[in-house]
């Protein structure tokens, strides 16, 4: 019979802080939960283009973490969100026409 | 017209139409980036996060986790504040913060944080191992750092 003589180290010892990080949800529930996670990327686009100059600086800065959150989401769950970019884009085009 | 009571802040506003799962399964996500090694991909899912959810402790941790291991051991030290702003009397956040005291070679941060977490331990309301583990790891290292001064 074979025995290991090699065990892996534990994540404790390979990096003690990030065994920290609790564990809150389950990625594969993300699935269940895209269509909204969709529509809020839709909406959080729309805002960012739409931006006049009387918006803070920090609100933009917001709104784009949240958007490049969700849009890392949508491509993890195999989304094309460049797809909706080019609409939106398509959209203002035809708008100021 | 009724009274709306106070307005609501830009988060709040932002988060409108996040749901606690969301919010959790999306950090899961993001942990899950950074226990592959994927820091950037992490950090910018726990930026996110922060973004529409600044009560969420954990996003906060794992944007001091981020900037822990990117050496910018100042920012870490904020974001683990915020951490335990959003959870007060939060261990995890509170080894965070012992971390980048130590991190800063700042005795006597680290000093504070570590007496607050060992009234904890003392107390039985921690039980989590590896809470612990760290805890005593720390407590090495500030000793040894007490006799070096």
């Amino acid at each position: 019979m074979k025995f290991r003589t090699f065990l892996p180290p534990e994540p404790f010892a390979r990096s003690p802080l990030l065994v920290l990080l609790p564990i809150r949800g389950k990625v594969g529930r993300l699935e269940s939960l895209a269509s909204s996670l969709y529509g809020r990327y839709e909406h959080v686009l729309r805002l960012s283009r739409e931006v006049d100059t009387g918006v803070e600086q920090e609100t933009i800065k917001r709104w784009s973490a949240e958007e490049s959150m969700l849009r890392l989401v949508l491509e993890w769950l195999q989304f094309e969100p460049n797809n909706l970019l080019e609409a939106i884009a398509d959209e203002s085009i035809d708008e100021e026409v | 017209m009724a009274d709306t009571g106070r307005p609501r802040t830009v988060s709040e506003v932002l988060r409108k139409g996040y749901t606690d799962e969301e919010i959790a399964n999306v950090y899961e996500l993001g942990r899950l980036f950074l226990e592959a090694g994927f820091l950037k991909k992490g950090e910018t899912i726990m930026a996110g996060i922060t973004a529409v959810a600044p009560h969420f402790s954990p996003g906060w941790l794992g944007l001091s986790y981020c900037a822990f291991m990117q050496r910018a051991t100042e920012k870490s030290l904020d974001y683990a504040r915020e951490a335990y702003r959003a959870d007060p009397g939060s261990a995890r956040a509170l080894l965070f913060l012992v971390s980048c005291f130590l991190a800063l070679n700042d005795i006597n941060g680290a000093g504070t944080y570590l007496g607050e977490l060992r009234e904890q331990l003392e107390s039985g309301s921690l039980q989590d191992p590896e809470v612990r583990r760290l805890y005593e790891a720390h407590l090495a290292r500030f000793t040894l750092r007490g006799q070096d001064n």
